[in-house]
């Protein structure tokens, strides 16, 4: 869907919309588009213990310009704060003042990382948890008031240190253009499990992309979201099975001849559809993305059988059982992932929506509850969460409700296909198997479920 | 034959939904749906941008602008532009020729892989103009002089600008292929009732098959159609009653062939994917079945001495022969429905005493067939039968039917124009 | 057809070019024209068989411009536009395919005018068509179309697409085009300019002989050219038209086939371009 509006507070109407003080979303920077006058700026690491010394050295390794201190009339492209060693809120405030003397130095689509452990009640002091949980309110507020397109997302370490791989993929994900459309999230990492990625492998493409070698299954990807999601993959390096309705084949196959991959025509709310899956991938299962999905929207005085029963069916009662059928078969590959699609309804709940609502819902659930199984094969399961996005979906909203939908965001914008595409990439990356159970939001920081 | 020679496999099959002609896909040419069935192999099988030992093809109704039809198609695939292609032919038989063309190239080790298609149109057919036109322009490029080209254009009669429509007839009786049938239907007294119920099944087991999804593997959908137009689930002997019978009314005996009971003309493509067993396994491809053996017949219709789709009567007792199996040594038989009559016809002439030993040349009747195991998915009467589709249809259905159900061993039969029949036994691997 | 509709709008360009009223307003009227089209297949496959397109579901861009072409049409012929729609010459043309539009699907246009515009023959309006199908953008096409000799005084500037040297490269394709494709041509686009139908109406015009819709042309090279893509932009240039009948030779003259790339259709003898066309990726 074309955001007219984006384009005219870029183009003519640019002076007029200053002075009225109307929204200034800005054209994001995304992975192939962001501009050299912005990947050649210094990163600035803040935070006085030993973690903020590593992070500036792990950067230095991979490449990037780093700062430890501010200097005046120099943008960046990036503050990290690493706070992973704060023991009371009393503590935080040197650095968070620096880095709020560092955000007008910040550049178009710049980006506020925080580093922090993970709150966990039942083994901190209260003091301790009072000053982990402070932080994400600390990082949600500072989301709030990015503008230009920046973002801020915070690392959360659960029982990790800074030397996780999956810490250095969230990081990656974060810095670059690829986590364009995420805001105010939060990526927490679990276990010291999954590859060390360094930031070029991340950012390659092809054979030597960070899914190189791997088999990827898409259900849903004859079009939107699904054929994004197909191709992102496939640039990432994964040989990619699109899996939709028989009667979407035609669409299917275009695409699926696009990237080189296999396509397979099938019902996934079938008895058999694990069976299928695992047959043409011919193999076990490696990298599986549940995006298939339907609407059927009508309030709940209003619902029939049909429509409640359907979107249940497969939106989470398919994936619901493909995931078990293959656990219990033993058709899922050591390491393998599984990427589900969520939504924000199933988060903050939407009128009119209480079947999909309940089925996105029920992703979100189903993903922290396997969880540990996936981690017993050494893989992951999280789910993506996307806000608005600019799709057919979202195109047949009324128009008003459509533009203020777009602006509630901290972007003011919609999300392309491809923020959510390369959010599911990242999440399918061996560097990302130290997250596991999670759901990330790819939404703008969209303030609908706070 | 001795098992080395046994190298290829059938991998399997992708076919646009068939449709009733001068319907959805009226102004669908022939290229055009060849591309989107090989295409939609392409996508199945992971194979964009790979080379192919060898494609083969070809169409019944021809443009002569197509003579390089299946080359063409392959070049507006997704194929690698380097893959080689060839146009073949033998009527309504085409698509079973190459397949078995193409399974004797992998079985000689002259390729590795191949895609066996068909396609035809009876929407698009191509319009010629009459002979007696077509001379006069021909001696018009040889004239020189202009009063020579003005003598010759003079020749011109209105009556010759009347374009020669496209027919399904013989050449040389210039009689259609359903008053052909007729004459043999009424020589085995093969009743209407018999017809009809011979449709119904059709109708009835293709249905059930695409509900169970048996097809969601084996088509691809095309401009819109996702299912094949001509079926017709809730067809039944009480409908088929009322139609009025349409072949054979100038015979002496009772028309029985009707609308129902005869395959409509149909448009549509097919494709076969075979390889041999290394390629398979490189590829990381499942074989459904292989193709051990085809034979081929023809009978002299000309004059009346047999009818003009008899020949698979004689080609199957020769192929049994050669590999010295009888009826109960098969699980399924896949003949094709041009008309319920012609099934039906074939079915009496095996169980005649008479024909067997007097004209096919054994020492008794080769017996019945359980009807059971008779076009089990439904065949042309229900599905259409766009000509050169119909053998790559039958052999992907029928080896991905071994393949789930688990049964041995499938005979399949094409009779064709001309007088002419090709059959061919499908295995289990 | 569309040639129905068609007839009163060239009836109202040849008044239009009447020596009646005034029209020294440099400003265009402010309309514009909303319409929805279903892709109908049948309709659709005679277009894609002329532009030697293969029929599968997506629809050929050549095809989305045809579509909104009679709506430009009656923009342009409007009284109040300060130029002649006759004579008025189309000289450049970019669509961006921003997603696929497939058959069956129904297209909402949306159609307005830009301009006039300064160039260095004449002046220029820009006829703007956007296209969506269910809120989707499929399409947004920009036509450029030329009043040789005509210039306004209010007329704004516009950067003008730079010409590139051209020298032709060996062709290698030939196309030998018969009249007659100027009558198919017009059947399926409803575009019955008499330019394009017979020799007398073009010498009117200042053409030896009846010469190619410059759209079929650039069509029928997108066909040759088969971009493989899910989004591109679609630019094409027009030079020297090709007079009927004719022989053109066509190259691809920079990328592959499928892909990114440029071609270019010219006269084998002369050397000189007819259309230049260039397939890229969108930006973003």
């Amino acid at each position: 869907m074309k955001d007219t509006y984006l384009s005219l507070v870029n183009g003519p109407l640019k002076q007029v919309a200053k002075t009225l003080g109307l929204p200034q979303p800005v054209e994001l920077n995304r992975f192939g588009s962001t501009p050299a006058s912005y990947t050649n700026k210094p990163v600035l690491v803040l935070g006085t213990g030993a973690g903020a010394q590593n992070l500036a050295d792990l950067l230095l390794e991979n490449g990037f310009e780093v700062r430890r201190n501010a200097q005046t009339g120099e943008k960046l492209r990036a503050i990290i704060a690493v706070l992973d060693d704060a023991q009371s809120p009393a503590e935080l405030s040197p650095v968070v003042l620096e880095v709020g003397a560092a955000l007008r130095s910040l550049t178009t689509c710049g980006r506020v990382i925080t580093i922090s452990t993970a709150s966990d009640p039942a083994n901190q002091t209260p003091e301790q948890a009072a000053t982990t949980q402070g932080l994400t309110g600390f990082t949600r507020s500072v989301a709030h008031e990015m503008r230009a397109g920046a973002t801020a997302n915070g690392i959360l370490l659960d029982g990790v240190d800074l030397t996780a791989p999956s810490v250095a993929a969230a990081l990656w994900f974060l810095l670059s253009g690829k986590s364009a459309y995420v805001s105010g999230q939060f990526l927490t990492v679990s276990s010291g499990g999954g590859e060390r990625l360094d930031f070029t492998t991340f950012m390659s493409t092809g054979a030597k992309g960070p899914l190189a070698g791997r088999t990827a299954v898409v259900t849903g990807a004859a079009r939107g979201i699904g054929a994004a999601i197909a191709r992102n993959l496939a640039r990432d390096g994964a040989y990619v099975i699109g899996v939709d309705m028989p009667q979407a084949g035609q669409a299917l196959a275009q695409v699926t001849n696009e990237i080189g991959g296999k396509s397979l025509q099938l019902d996934i709310t079938a008895g058999d559809a694990a069976e299928k899956i695992a047959e043409a991938v011919a193999a076990p299962v490696d990298i599986l993305v549940h995006n298939a999905g339907i609407t059927r929207d009508k309030m709940l005085a209003n619902m029939d059988a049909g429509k409640w029963d359907s979107v249940i069916a497969v939106n989470i009662a398919a994936q619901t059982m493909i995931n078990a059928h293959l656990a219990e078969k033993g058709l899922f590959a050591e390491g393998a992932q599984v990427v589900s699609l969520a939504s924000t309804s199933g988060i903050a709940g939407n009128r009119g929506q209480t079947n999909y609502a309940t089925s996105k819902a029920g992703v979100i659930g189903l993903t922290a509850a396997s969880a540990q199984d996936f981690a017993s094969r050494g893989g992951a399961i999280n789910a993506v969460a996307p806000g608005f996005i600019e799709t057919d979906m979202t195109a047949k909203m009324p128009t008003l409700t459509r533009q203020v939908a777009r602006r509630l965001s901290s972007l003011q914008q919609g999300g392309q296909p491809v923020d959510v595409a390369e959010a599911i990439s990242f999440l399918a990356s061996a560097g990302a198997r130290g997250i596991n159970g999670e759901t990330l939001r790819v939404c703008g920081q969209n303030m609908v479920g706070a | 034959m001795s098992a080395p020679t046994q190298r290829a496999v059938i991998l399997g099959g992708n076919r646009i939904p068939f449709a009733r002609s001068n319907k959805q896909y009226a102004k669908a040419t022939n290229l055009d749906m060849l591309t989107s069935a090989i295409d939609g192999l392409v996508a199945r099988f992971g194979l964009a941008g790979e080379n192919i030992g060898e494609v083969a093809g070809g169409a019944v109704l021809k443009h002569s602008k197509d003579f390089n039809l299946t080359r063409e198609a392959v070049l507006g695939s997704a194929l690698a532009p380097t893959t080689p292609a060839f146009d073949l032919g033998q009527a309504c038989a085409t698509g079973l020729e190459a397949v078995v063309s193409l399974n004797n190239k992998i079985n000689a080790g002259q390729i590795e892989s191949g895609i066996a298609s068909g396609v035809d149109s009876a929407s698009d057919a191509p319009i010629v103009i009459n002979d007696s036109m077509r001379e006069i322009l021909l001696e018009l490029t040889r004239a020189k002089t202009m009063v020579q080209k003005a003598k010759i254009a003079s020749q011109i009669r209105p009556a010759y600008l009347a374009p020669q429509a496209p027919s399904t007839g013989e050449p040389r009786t210039g009689l259609s292929m359903g008053e052909h049938q007729a004459k043999t239907t009424a020589e085995w007294a093969i009743t209407r009732r018999a017809q009809d119920e011979l449709a119904v099944a059709s109708h009835r087991n293709l249905a059930a098959a695409w509900n169970d999804g048996f097809f969601d593997d084996l088509t691809t959908p095309y401009l819109g159609v996702s299912r094949d137009t001509n079926m017709r689930a809730d067809s039944t002997m009480e409908s088929l009653a009322k139609l009025n019978p349409v072949f054979g009314k100038k015979l002496p005996t009772e028309a029985t062939m009707t609308a129902g009971n005869s395959t409509p003309l149909t448009d549509g493509a097919s494709s076969v994917l075979l390889g041999s067993e290394d390629w398979a396994d490189e590829h990381g491809f499942t074989p459904l079945a292989r193709l051990v053996d085809a034979e081929a017949a023809a009978v002299d219709f000309v004059d009346g001495a047999e009818g003009l789709l008899m020949a698979p009567a004689y080609a199957v007792p020769r192929l049994l022969a050669r590999n010295g199996l009888t009826f109960d040594d098969f699980d399924v038989f896949e003949i094709h429905e041009a008309f319920a009559s012609t099934v039906l016809s074939h079915l009496a002439a095996w169980e005649s005493e008479e024909f067997c030993t007097e004209k096919a040349g054994l020492d008794k009747a080769l017996g019945p067939i359980d009807r059971d195991k008779l076009n089990p998915l439904g065949s042309s009467l229900a599905a259409g039968h766009p000509f050169a589709a119909t053998g790559g249809r039958i052999i992907a259905s029928t080896a991905k039917h071994l393949k789930t159900t688990g049964k041995k061993r499938s005979l399949v039969s094409i009779c064709a124009a001309g007088g002419q029949g090709l059959t061919a036994i499908v295995e289990a691997v | 057809m569309m040639a129905d509709s068609m007839l009163p709008v060239y009836a109202r360009a040849v008044l239009k070019t009447l020596p009646v009223g005034s029209r020294t307003s440099p400003e265009l009227p402010q309309r514009s024209i909303d319409r929805s089209v279903p892709l109908e297949p049948v309709a659709y496959a005679g277009f894609a068989h002329v532009v030697e397109q293969r029929l599968y579901d997506v629809v050929h861009p050549g095809y989305m411009h045809v579509l909104g072409f009679p709506l430009s049409m009656q923009l342009l012929s409007d009284p109040e536009v300060p130029l002649p729609m006759l004579g008025m010459v189309h000289i450049h043309n970019r669509v961006d395919v921003l997603s696929p539009a497939r058959l069956g699907e129904v297209v909402d246009f949306h159609v307005e005018l830009a301009g006039p515009f300064e160039h260095a023959k004449g002046t220029t309006i820009e006829v703007h068509v956007t296209a969506q199908v269910e809120g989707r953008p499929v399409m947004d096409e920009v036509s450029t179309y030329l009043a040789k000799g005509k210039k306004l005084p209010g007329a704004r500037a516009r950067a003008q697409v730079p010409h590139a040297e051209f020298t032709a490269p060996q062709p290698s394709a030939l196309w030998r085009l018969d009249p007659i494709i100027g009558q198919r041509y017009a059947q399926v686009s409803g575009d019955f300019n008499p330019i394009h139908l017979n020799g007398l109406a073009a010498k009117g015009f200042g053409f030896s002989r009846q010469i190619a819709h410059g759209m079929y042309t650039a069509s029928r090279a997108l066909s040759a050219m088969d971009p493989r893509l899910e989004s591109y932009r679609w630019d094409v240039s027009f030079a020297k038209p090709i007079l009927l009948p004719g022989t053109a030779g066509y190259a691809l003259t920079d990328g592959r086939r499928h892909g990114a790339s440029r071609s270019a259709v010219f006269d084998p003898k002369s050397g000189k371009p007819h259309v230049l066309t260039q397939v890229a990726h969108l930006e973003g």
